[in-house]
């Protein structure tokens, strides 16, 4: 039975237009036109328990709109949603007790006050027994290496840290269902890894679901074996990863770095050069024939240097949007 | 409701922490509420400089429901204006989400969330005018009559309360319009005049007008020993169906909400 | 031309944002239209005449009240003093090649004129309904010197905002002496009660003070209630309040200009 199930979802919202210039401003005034933006059109999953899920695509794809649906924050214009078998807009005190939703520029902390108060809060609002908030604090602030400044005021605190503060706010009441968007935006590379790490203990820790948006490939790569890929409001893709992967980019990048200089139209005849320029050298060939390309290359080309790698995700991505492409409508 | 007041005693602390910490902002809310307090005793001052009575409303009547209204007004600015001012701007940048995915009501925690207890200083005032006003007019108190007012103040208050609720939750409707708090704000000097004023309107406005005119107007007759019971029975009702109506409509519009993105 | 442009521009901007507009427009109507209510009771229940004035007379008075708040109070103090001051927004001014007052001027001229003339529909409407009736001047020289005062009651009113709007160049909070200004004008603008009603030695101060020049006396100018000679005299006292506030404009803009910082941008 899937905790979380989402039968052709859509959600409409009302837009106005305005002609340019002052005549349109004067028009506007009287009569606006409206726009129907279909935010999400017709979708449909469903998700296990403990599964954590990746949600891609580019602004304005639906990717915020689904999850603020699932979380219950939204009424949504069409169809049936259910959350651990709760409709997530009643949104009843014992299925928000299981829910969590964190969003990467949105903040819940106190400014001038240190995160342990309103930590205490939270106990309250989500009636935490004490001894299981201690509890879940202590392991949390551990997890994230943030013990020593639990009780300094918020507005102190660099920008990684109160995120993982954000963090320990958002689970202290140890939810099932864990909708995260854009949890690493603006954060520098060393703490992006640190909170992936996290979010990946965490799951295995408590087997708690966790569905995450972001335009950081680094994060999906990973945490998500599946994916849902979305645009335009509609699901362009939903399976595993490494099959998107396949599918969409069958070839690999092989690089070389020669120690003598070689005449470009020599190259062309082991695959499809990507970039040239001495020493350096990248060329795109097929899964299959990668092997037998890179022997060839060594017999026969004076190489200093040769690797063998897969496509950028951020390359993959794109590519599938470009050629899933829809107008809207 | 223990878990209610839980709640309300950790949200009261945080934001005497929130005061203490910011000493010069804690001085400057102390004088700008004690001036703007001063000065509604002054309007009314101006207002009935020339004036002896407004039909059955002598002037010291009217000094004194003024003075009322400046301990329900302090009363309310203490526990309610904050959170009222701040919605548009929660509205307008999607920060109502956090409140909207707690396990507790949204609109009782938005309710509670700030307290601003420099507010009292404009209530301290009312009860000062009124001693002066008392004083002066040699006015005779019923201290039956006093007692009585308390939950008839309190029944205003909610009256108020539902008002503001009406009127904010349109923000969620027309998110740019921000400044109708300001509105609201300025529709307190139908407060400060006598119901009787209003007559001269229409029967629409005056419908309009009259849960404003007896928020402060009721506990006026019964702190001069008048018990009109018509008049807190008008009371009584309109704040119960205002109550009622404004926290439907609260769930009406929360189907409206649009989450501003981040 | 180029401020012609920017007054296009911002008009564009007020139209967008017609919600606000027509909120803030109400604001400036509620408050007169309050006191009338009052007034109208209080000469219903109790005499013919007060401060020597008629029941007529302070309808109109009330009645053009709410709409020349509109037109006349500029609002622009809060903007500057926190957007541009402390928030760093007049970096992008001092840098461009035109005058950070006269942008400001004509940005919220266009304000004044649209709330001005949304407040005069709104009052057209409710003359019409409740049958009151606005006495108003009508000789062209007269029409002329009123249009005269209200341009530069408006003017006045600018630069004493912007005056309030550069202590933020000095005062780490600005509400402070924004509320105890904004009480100042309520009172001695005529907002609460017309100046004749205030007792003798207020009265008197109120007419050296320049804020019964931003609104008291441009409004008995049009109801025509002041002679060739005082109007003169009103015109007189609004220019020369306006020299002094212009005074005060460069050198608080001067030096405080040398104490912005910038900060936040």
């Amino acid at each position: 039975m899937p905790i979380i199930s989402v039968d052709h979802l859509s959600k409409h919202y009302q837009v106005h237009k305005k002609e340019p210039g002052f005549i349109g401003s004067l028009k506007s005034l009287v009569a606006r036109k409206y726009e129907t933006v279909k935010a999400v059109d017709d979708i449909s999953f469903s998700i296990e328990e403990g599964e954590v899920i990746g949600f891609i695509g580019p602004n304005g794809a639906g990717k915020t709109t689904t999850l603020k649906c699932l979380s219950g924050l939204l009424y949504p214009t069409k169809g049936k949603l259910s959350v651990m078998d709760f409709t997530p807009f009643d949104r009843k005190h014992p299925f928000l007790r299981q829910i969590s939703l964190v969003m990467g520029q949105k903040n819940q902390l106190w400014w001038d006050l240190p995160a342990m108060d309103t930590f205490l809060l939270n106990k309250e609002i989500y009636q935490i027994p004490t001894k299981r908030f201690s509890d879940v604090v202590d392991d949390l602030s551990v997890r994230l290496s943030v013990q020593d400044i639990l009780h300094v005021p918020v507005r102190k605190l660099s920008l990684g840290q109160r995120m993982k503060m954000e963090l320990i706010a958002a689970l202290l009441h140890s939810p099932k269902v864990l909708f995260l968007d854009e949890p690493t935006i603006g954060l520098d590379v060393v703490m992006q890894k640190t909170i992936r790490e996290f979010l990946k203990e965490y799951n295995e820790a408590y087997n708690a679901t966790i569905i995450l948006t972001s335009h950081y490939m680094g994060d999906v790569e990973a945490l998500c074996k599946r994916v849902v890929v979305i645009n335009f409001g509609h699901i362009l893709y939903d399976g595993l990863l490494s099959d998107l992967v396949k599918e969409h980019a069958p070839y690999k990048i092989i690089k070389v770095i020669f120690s003598e200089v070689v005449e470009e139209k020599k190259l062309n005849e082991y695959g499809e050069t990507k970039s040239y320029v001495f020493p350096e050298w990248e060329v795109r060939v097929k899964h299959k024939d990668a092997n037998d390309a890179a022997s060839s290359i060594l017999k026969h080309l004076p190489v200093e240097d040769i690797t063998i790698e897969n496509p950028q995700i951020e390359d993959v991505i794109a590519g599938f949007f470009v050629a899933n492409k829809k107008e809207v409508k | 409701m223990k878990r209610f007041f839980r709640v309300y005693k950790i949200l009261f602390l945080m934001n005497l922490s929130v005061l203490t910490a910011h000493r010069g902002a804690f001085i400057n809310h102390l004088i700008s509420g004690t001036v703007w307090g001063i000065f509604s005793f002054i309007v009314m001052i101006l207002l009935t400089y020339n004036v002896r009575s407004i039909y059955s409303w002598s002037k010291q009547d009217i000094l004194l429901l003024n003075g009322i209204l400046g301990i329900i007004l302090g009363l309310f600015n203490t526990f309610f204006q904050a959170n009222f001012d701040n919605f548009p701007n929660l509205v307008n940048k999607g920060k109502l989400d956090s409140f909207l995915l707690k396990p507790m009501d949204a609109q009782v925690l938005l309710g509670i969330w700030h307290t601003k207890v420099v507010s009292l200083s404009r209530a301290l005032i009312g009860f000062i005018f009124i001693f002066y006003i008392c004083i002066h007019y040699q006015i005779s108190i019923s201290w039956t009559g006093v007692l009585l007012s308390i939950p008839v103040v309190i029944l205003g208050i909610g009256l108020y309360y539902s008002i503001w609720l009406f009127v904010t939750t349109l923000t969620i409707w027309f998110d740019r319009a921000t400044n109708i708090v300001e509105l609201l704000h300025s529709l307190q000097g139908i407060m400060r005049i006598p119901p009787v004023a209003f007559r001269e309107l229409n029967l629409v406005l005056f419908l309009v007008v009259l849960p404003l005119t007896i928020v402060a107007a009721t506990p006026v007759g019964l702190f001069l020993g008048r018990f009109d019971f018509g008049g807190l029975a008008l009371l009584t009702t309109v704040s119960f169906v205002c109550l009622l109506l404004s926290r439907k409509f609260w769930l009406l519009a929360l189907r409206s909400y649009t989450s501003a993105s981040s | 031309m180029r401020y012609f442009r920017i007054f296009l521009i911002h008009l564009h901007r007020v139209i967008e944002n017609r919600s606000r507009s027509i909120v803030w427009t109400l604001l400036a109507l509620f408050n007169p239209l309050i006191y009338l209510c009052y007034w109208l009771a209080v000469y219903k229940s109790s005499g013919s005449m007060i401060g020597g004035w008629s029941l007529s007379e302070v309808t109109s008075y009330y009645l053009l009240l709410s709409v020349a708040g509109s037109f006349l109070i500029a609002h622009i103090d809060e903007s500057v003093a926190i957007e541009d001051i402390y928030e760093g927004g007049l970096v992008k001014y001092v840098i461009r090649p035109f005058s950070y007052f006269w942008d400001l001027f004509f940005g919220e001229l266009s304000w004044r004129i649209f709330q001005g003339l949304i407040g005069i529909g709104i009052l057209f409407i409710i003359g019409i309904s409740f049958q009151l009736l606005i006495s108003f001047v009508s000789s062209p020289l007269h029409i002329f010197m009123t249009f005269i005062s209200f341009l530069l009651a408006y003017t006045l009113s600018f630069l004493f905002k912007m005056i309030l709007g550069f202590s933020a160049f000095w005062l780490t909070e600005f509400r402070g002496i924004q509320s105890s200004a904004e009480i100042i004008l309520l009172i001695f603008a005529g907002f609460i009660v017309p100046l004749q009603f205030l007792p003798t030695q207020i009265k008197e101060i109120s007419f050296l003070l320049p804020f019964a020049y931003m609104v008291y006396f441009p409004i008995l100018a049009i109801q025509g209630r002041l002679e060739y000679v005082e109007l003169l005299g009103v015109l007189g006292m609004q220019i020369l309040w306006i020299g002094f506030f212009a005074c005060v404009y460069r050198l608080m803009w001067n030096r405080g200009i040398k104490l912005f910082t910038g900060v936040g941008q």
